[in-house]
């Protein structure tokens, strides 16, 4: 008697659950943005506006979004994946819903640079909103790299990395790079004077050899964990985004044990990305999902993201809103002859990127 | 009647409930898994393609696509990782028993009140996020760690150990996290073992630690391969651990199918590599399951 | 101290100048506040079978087990064959055991664990192989030596223990309830072969048994024991007929117990005034004071029936019968006196049941002789 009471019990929670689970649809909007990648007030702001609840669901790698939308049936309404290659290859696959401009007014104040280079994978910018963008560069503790190569020592070049000579001597303060072969094969490229997007065999086995010598002083390939050993001065450089580094310093400062944290644009060029946002095909909400975007695109609310999560964002109406140490910062706003040397990943095929992948694999375990 | 025919329908439960669980848990995701493995990767939602379709009227076309094993058995990384894999889960897997044979022991001939204390310090860290726990381990093992800094402090060192990043932080990683599914099975078998047994061995005229040998060891057995089991089947498909702690270098089977499957998005691969992993983990079992037969036999 | 006065040849224990195998003295073992032993002191002779016989918790396998070694006493001395053995850890004791659940290796075969304490030795391998087969045959158990405990029945069992402690030829066995595992008619079997084996063995045995009937029948001599303490050890006879005390009287099969007072010593029988009314006269060696308050102690079947009422009225009571219980072989007749007092009388059935001269509500007058029974202090 007890059991089966408690089994309807059960069966009647488990169908209120259901309930509720299905009743986003009125009110509520699903979000998968990466983890800290909006202001404290920014989705309290957004629910105070429209009386939309949001629910915020976080990942930290672009692979791990990418396969909950290739399983389907996400439920996600708005996704904030990287625009190369990620977003480029979901528009392939057909993943994503045109967007009704007509419910985003604020778009005609985003950067036409930018739209520009989006159109080019997204014709016409249907689809895709630019939300943050930065540059990979790199991370460095300068007082260690002082001692480990002299006072007057250049930081802003990708040679810390790939000079075997240079790197032998950082190796002991740590060096690391990111866990993505296309930011580090880009990188290389342009230590060596080529083109960073080059696919061509001679130029890729050139990356590749100075990838291996580079090796042995690495002392490991991963995508955020350089930003707590930055910040606690266990590595002195690292291959990183501007504003996770940026997030390193700041935390290096709070902690205030002497840990210096600067972020530097490579001379030699680094890689320009950019985060958009998007609407996946089979969004439950999407008319919330287009509230969402039009209220990221207001200035005030971009700014304010910007001043927390340390990215520029491609919303000219939201630059002169944005604290002033972060927009004359050079690094992170970059004049325009640095912008120049700044370079969009350009687009591979499958079979190129699982080529370029396995071959990655096989670097880093050094056979 | 209606008395057999409920005891009639209780057995029929109590042998199909286990079957119908091991085929909607089991079976059911595995004959999925074998299906993605004999696809080939497209962009698509979902990211393979299907393996059978109606062409014309009456025509069903099935394509399966071997190339992923193949591609398995040709790339000598996956052979590489495989066997790293399987080497570090055999050594972690010694590790924990060297360690957790006599934890178990020791708490199973504690006085019975302290015994649940015990246990409770052993089980304690699962409450705990397992990633938090092995983050936990990359603040301890640190150049400026606390380990590293009170080795220092200590005067034992003069400069870091170098532990985080090397295989030695794997190990540490897996003895760590795996220790209590290699202790709690001991444990459960070492306090059925009837205490009578070392006082009749003792008795015969065998010392303690010759009867450890001949009389508790042997009968642990169970518990032993338990235990091993436990540790080494999901450290050979581990994948935090390694990518946490270890060296950029080391090839590990879990990562290089992440890699399949997140980086490459080559789900059929990467299912590919989870059957031959299973294959693999599956066989020795097979083998120890017709050896114990084999031993029933021979004795009746 | 009470002993048959008519044996012809001194047995071992009688005997001043034998030299005891196991001496105990003042043997005490305390468990937190409980005195499992108490001040026990006890000799064992060579090829006795001694048995420890008392109810569960009296400190008979704690008595056990400080011989095998597999506890330590908290005071008092164990020697064994003229050495002092106290400290000695089991495995190095001249001693093996058999323990009441066998405690049988289940990895092992029969063999292997027959073999376990030879190897323990270092025997050589054909030595070993010879003293298996030995003791396979002694134990008719040669078909089972590949078997392993669990395909084992319970009696198989019990005889695949006994050949592993004997295995070792050890001077001294300690058996812990040998038969305590089986059922009844096996236990009655078996309780013969293990006597039959020990004489033939020559091996001193000293067994804990809850089971006088077994005591009684194994033994060359009982302890009996009583909260840590022996209260009486003898032969099974003297334990029977003579026992030193009310509680071993009781403890030991029926027995009638009827108070009373020393009025007149006359020679070695004394004048006992019963509680119930009537005089005794029993015989006795003691040297009792006139007026020490006594119990005379009389087995039921050495009671009878009066069959020529009168005399001086002695050793004489008079009552209706209440119960009768009807064995087959002998019936209990329960009589009540007028004062109330429940006598037992066993009577062997010599006639068919319908025949017998004693009934239900029967006036009846019962009697014994002044030797058949002992005077009782305590």
């Amino acid at each position: 008697m007890t059991i089966q009471l408690f089994a309807q019990r059960f069966l009647f929670s488990a169908f209120l659950l259901a309930f509720s689970a299905l009743g986003h649809a009125e009110g509520q909007v699903h979000i998968y943005n990466w983890n800290d990648y909006f202001a404290e007030d920014t989705l309290s702001g957004f629910q105070a506006r429209t009386g939309i609840r949001p629910v915020l669901d976080v990942y930290d790698a672009n692979e791990i979004l990418e396969a909950k939308l290739l399983a389907g049936a996400s439920g996600y309404d708005l996704i904030f994946p990287t625009a190369h290659p990620f977003a480029s290859r979901h528009l392939q696959a057909g993943l994503y819903q045109p967007l009704d401009k007509t419910k985003l007014p604020g778009l005609d104040k985003l950067d036409p640079a930018i739209m520009t280079s989006l159109a080019g994978m997204d014709p016409g910018n249907a689809h895709l909103v630019p939300y943050m963008w930065g540059t990979s560069g790199l991370g460095l503790n300068p007082d260690k790299v002082k001692a480990a190569l002299g006072e007057d020592a250049p930081m802003d070049t990708w040679a810390l990395i790939f000079d075997p000579e240079k790197a032998a001597k950082l190796a002991g303060c740590g060096i690391s790079l990111l866990d993505d072969p296309t930011e580090v094969f880009s990188a290389a490229l342009a230590y060596l004077g080529k083109d960073p997007n080059s696919l061509a065999p001679a130029d890729l086995d050139a990356a590749a050899e100075l990838i291996k010598a580079a090796h042995p002083h690495v002392r490991y390939f991963h995508s955020s964990q350089y930003i707590s050993d930055l910040a606690n001065g266990s590595l002195c450089v690292a291959h990183g985004y501007s504003g996770d580094v940026l997030q390193a310093r700041e935390r290096a400062d709070e902690a205030d044990k002497g840990v210096k944290v600067v972020y530097r644009i490579p001379r030699e060029g680094a890689a320009l990305w950019t985060d958009v946002m998007a609407i996946p095909k089979d969004a439950p909400n999407p008319e919330a999902a287009h509230a969402l975007i039009a209220y990221l695109l207001d200035p005030k609310v971009i700014a304010a993201v910007s001043d927390y999560v340390y990215y520029a964002n491609p919303n000219l109406a939201a630059t002169p809103l944005i604290e002033a140490e972060l927009r004359e910062d050079p690094e992170i706003y970059p004049p325009a002859e640095v912008r120049a040397r700044l370079f969009v990943p350009s687009e591979r095929s499958e079979r190129e990127l699982r080529t370029l992948n396995r071959l990655w694999t096989r670097l880093k375990a050094n056979r | 009647m209606s008395h057999r025919h409920s005891h009639r329908l209780s057995r029929l439960l109590n042998i199909g409930l286990p079957y119908f669980w091991l085929g909607l848990f089991f079976l059911l995701p595995f004959v999925m898994v074998l299906r993605i493995s004999l696809a080939e990767p497209t962009l698509a939602q979902p990211p393979y393609t299907a393996l059978w379709e109606w062409v014309e009227q009456g025509v069903l076309q099935i394509r399966l696509n071997l190339a992923n094993f193949q591609l398995l058995r040709e790339d000598d990384i996956y052979l590489a990782a495989l066997l790293n894999s399987l080497w570090v889960a055999l050594v972690g897997t010694v590790c924990c028993l060297l360690l957790g044979y006599p934890m178990a022991y020791a708490i199973a001939t504690a006085p019975e009140r302290r015994r649940i204390l015990l246990l409770m310090l052993i089980i304690l860290p699962f409450w705990t996020s397992f990633l938090i726990r092995v983050y936990a381990w990359i603040g301890l093992l640190n150049a400026n760690g606390l380990l590293n800094t009170f080795l220092l402090w200590l005067g034992v060192i003069d400069e870091p150990l170098k532990i985080l990043h090397t295989q030695m932080a794997v190990y540490i990683g897996v003895v760590y996290s795996y220790l209590p599914f290699m202790i709690l099975p001991l444990y459960a078998n070492l306090t059925r073992l009837d205490p009578t047994l070392l006082e009749a061995a003792a008795d015969l005229g065998c010392r303690p630690f010759r009867a450890f040998l001949r009389v508790t060891l042997p009968l642990s057995m169970p518990g032993i391969v338990a235990g091993s089991m436990l540790v080494f089947i999901p450290v050979v498909g581990e994948f935090v651990i390694p990518d946490l702690l270890g060296s950029p270098g080391s090839l590990m089977i879990g990562k290089l199918m992440w890699t399949e499957f997140f980086a490459n998005k080559d789900w059929p691969l990467a299912s590919a590599l989870a059957i031959v992993l299973l294959a693999v983990l599956v066989v020795p079992f097979v083998l120890m399951q017709r050896l114990q037969q084999d031993d029933e036999g021979t004795r009746t | 101290m009470s002993s048959l006065p008519d044996r012809r040849l001194l047995e071992s224990w009688q005997d001043p100048k034998a030299a005891p195998y196991v001496r105990i003295e003042r043997l005490t073992k305390k468990f937190g506040d409980v005195y499992a032993v108490d001040d026990v002191s006890l000799n064992i002779f060579q090829g006795e079978f001694f048995s420890l016989l008392g109810s569960s918790g009296c400190g008979k396998s704690t008595l056990l087990r400080l011989l095998a070694g597999l506890e330590y006493p908290t005071s008092g001395r164990i020697h064994i064959d003229g050495v002092d053995v106290t400290d000695v850890p089991p495995y190095s004791r001249p001693v093996n055991m058999m323990f009441q659940s066998y405690a049988l290796f289940p990895h092992m075969t029969v063999e292997q664990n027959i073999d376990f304490g030879l190897r323990q030795d270092r025997l050589p391998r054909r030595e070993r192989a010879e003293r298996i087969g030995e003791m396979l045959d002694l134990l008719k158990i040669t078909p089972l030596r590949k078997r392993r405990p669990d395909q084992l029945s319970g009696g198989q069992r019990q005889r695949v223990a006994l050949a592993r402690s004997l295995a070792k030829h050890p001077k001294l066995l300690l058996l812990d309830e040998p038969l305590g595992a089986l059922d009844k008619r096996l236990r009655e079997n078996t309780q013969f072969e293990l006597v039959n084996l020990q004489e033939r063995l020559g091996t001193t045995f000293v067994t804990v048994t809850h089971d006088q009937e077994e005591a009684m029948t194994m033994s060359s001599r009982i302890a009996i024991m009583e909260a840590g303490q022996i209260m009486q050890i003898d032969t099974p006879t003297a334990i029977y007929e003579f026992p030193n005390c009310r509680f071993v009287a009781e403890f030991i099969g029926s027995v009638n117990l009827f108070e009373g007072k020393i009025v007149e010593r006359q020679g070695d029988q004394v004048l006992i005034e019963a509680q119930f009314g009537g005089l005794m006269r029993m015989r006795s060696f003691q040297p009792h004071a006139i007026g020490t308050p006594v119990m005379v102690a009389i087995r039921p079947e050495k009671m009878r029936l009066c069959e020529t009422p009168g005399g001086d009225g002695v050793n004489r009571l008079q009552g209706i019968v209440e119960d009768i219980a009807y064995l087959g072989d002998v019936s209990i007749y329960r009589i009540r006196t007028g004062s109330g007092l429940l006598a037992e009388m066993t009577l062997t059935n010599i006639q068919p049941r319908t025949e017998q001269a004693l009934t239900w509500e029967q006036e009846a007058v019962i009697e014994w002789s002044p030797t058949s029974g002992v005077v009782l202090t305590e």
